[in-house]
């Protein structure tokens, strides 16, 4: 390697030495140590690189430039930000006790109708466009998380979910690459503990199979608006299974008594659902029928 | 926080400055932010390996912003949108560094369209050689062909146009700095 290749080379080394180990860049970097001339260009190289990095980083960021992409997914998502300071809570539970005027359904419908006439036209997606509609959308959507907590008085409460979007909303969390468990404990009743704190379902009749199996951790799961409780054991023969445990009211079927376990295959997912008076089990793991039964 | 917030609040920063050197305007650049993460809302899901999710979101931009160009079918031949790169709103404290970082994107902006994309990763976000050989599609031999004469051509241009560059580079000449081994 002569010095005009070692240049060629050295000009993708990054100014903060991460690639200092790969030894695609070996040969190179013995010969900027041995030769002064070398040594000094890929200084003042990285000295520049360096500088012109930081320049860059220095580029100020448009006004509520993260609002508005986490406003946009939420819609895109079907579900809403929640509200993370009393004050919040005080302005969404003021929100919420706002009552739409009398004959406002209807006066809507009957715009519709008129409008209907006139086709909608496409346009692509533009965040400024939606902006305001969107942060009121997500406003309103607030006073909704705020006030599901109490269902039986919020005639606006969402309804109850389907358990496959339970099932689905748990594999995009667990799929995320931000997948992380909120406890890591070996005995599940201190998960069973550490989610009861925070009014979140907890584990109740388990399947003989893992009675005697360690868990993992647990964590609480959010899917459309609704709070359940997610608890991963690692169980031998089977692999790591994922507990989802969900309130009753907050799923919409029927589900039958451990005595009756429903069994699904969805791709690479098996799944068995049983419930109790309270809430609704979803046992889940990425591996075949046979060896989720076989903890039944 | 939610698992998005977290992919958001890690990764938008610098999509958003890849963006810019991209397209040279705030809209278009907040714009392709929003379609990625949007993107990733749809079919982020897909993605087996966790660790990849930052070099799928800066190739999800790149190939957003192809696409919209191929549809505009005029991105390259505009100018400088030099208003709209001065209007970004920013507090009055980091006006020094707001110059510098306009200066360093209008330097960007002006290398040719085959050198920007890779030495604004290289440069933005410190991505590997290998890293922007993925997100752009292109043979490693390429990208590092591209780095380097990229990098001699922003060198010139600085050199030949003292005032744009930013104000913290200083020229130092070969021989100048103490060697570090010997």
């Amino acid at each position: 390697m002569d010095k005009e290749q070692a240049r060629f080379i050295l000009r993708s080394f990054r100014p903060d030495g991460a690639d200092a180990r790969d030894p695609d860049f070996t040969e190179a970097l013995e010969l900027a140590m041995e030769d002064r001339e070398l040594g000094d260009w890929l200084a003042n190289e990285r000295a520049f690189d360096t500088a012109f990095s930081q320049a860059l980083q220095t580029l100020p960021l448009p006004d509520a430039l993260r609002e508005n992409i986490l406003a946009g997914l939420a819609v895109q998502r079907g579900d809403f930000p929640q509200a993370e300071t009393p004050e919040d809570a005080r302005w969404i539970g003021a929100m919420a006790s706002i009552q739409p005027p009398p004959g406002l359904r209807e006066n809507i419908l009957a715009a519709m109708e008129k409008s209907a006439a006139v086709a909608p036209v496409a346009t692509p997606i533009r965040w400024k466009r939606y902006a305001v509609p969107l942060a009121a959308a997500a406003g309103i959507a607030l006073a909704f998380v705020f006030t599901r907590q109490d269902p039986d008085n919020n005639p606006t409460a969402r309804q109850a979910l389907p358990v496959d979007v339970v099932q689905a909303g748990f594999v995009r969390t667990f799929e995320s690459p931000l997948f992380s468990l909120d406890e890591h404990q070996e005995d599940y009743k201190a998960l069973g503990k550490h989610l009861r704190g925070r009014l979140l379902p907890c584990p109740g009749t388990l399947p003989p199979g893992l009675k005697n199996v360690k868990s993992i951790g647990c964590r609480e799961l959010v899917i459309d608006g609704k709070r359940g409780s997610l608890v991963c054991f690692d169980e031998t023969e089977t692999g790591v299974v994922h507990l989802v445990i969900f309130f009753r009211k907050d799923v919409l079927e029927d589900i039958p008594g451990l005595e009756n376990v429903q069994f699904e295959q969805h791709g690479n997912w098996a799944c068995a659902r049983w419930g109790d008076a309270e809430k609704v089990f979803m046992l889940m793991g990425n591996t075949g029928m046979e060896k989720l039964t076989s903890l039944f | 926080m939610s698992e998005f917030e977290e992919l958001v609040d890690a990764h938008y920063q610098a999509l958003f400055r890849f963006g810019m050197s991209l397209t040279r305007s705030p809209d278009r650049a907040a714009d392709l932010v929003q379609e990625t993460f949007c993107i990733w809302a749809a079919k982020g899901d897909q993605l087996k390996d966790r660790t990849k999710a930052k070099t799928w979101l800066f190739t999800t931009l790149h190939r957003e912003f192809l696409n919209q160009r191929r549809r505009a079918a005029k991105f390259s031949d505009e100018p400088l949108d030099e208003e709209a790169v001065s209007a970004i709103p920013t507090s009055e404290e980091d006006a020094d560094r707001q110059m510098d970082g306009q200066r360093a994107i209008e330097i960007l902006g002006s290398l040719d369209e085959s050198f920007r994309a890779p030495i604004s990763l290289f440069y933005l976000q410190q991505h590997s050689y290998k890293e922007i050989a993925e997100i752009l599609d292109l043979p490693i031999g390429t990208v590092m062909s591209r780095l380097s004469r990229g990098k001699e051509i922003l060198r010139r241009k600085m050199t030949s146009e003292p005032s744009s560059a930013p104000k913290n580079i200083l020229h130092i000449e070969p021989g100048t700095i103490q060697h570090r081994h010997g």
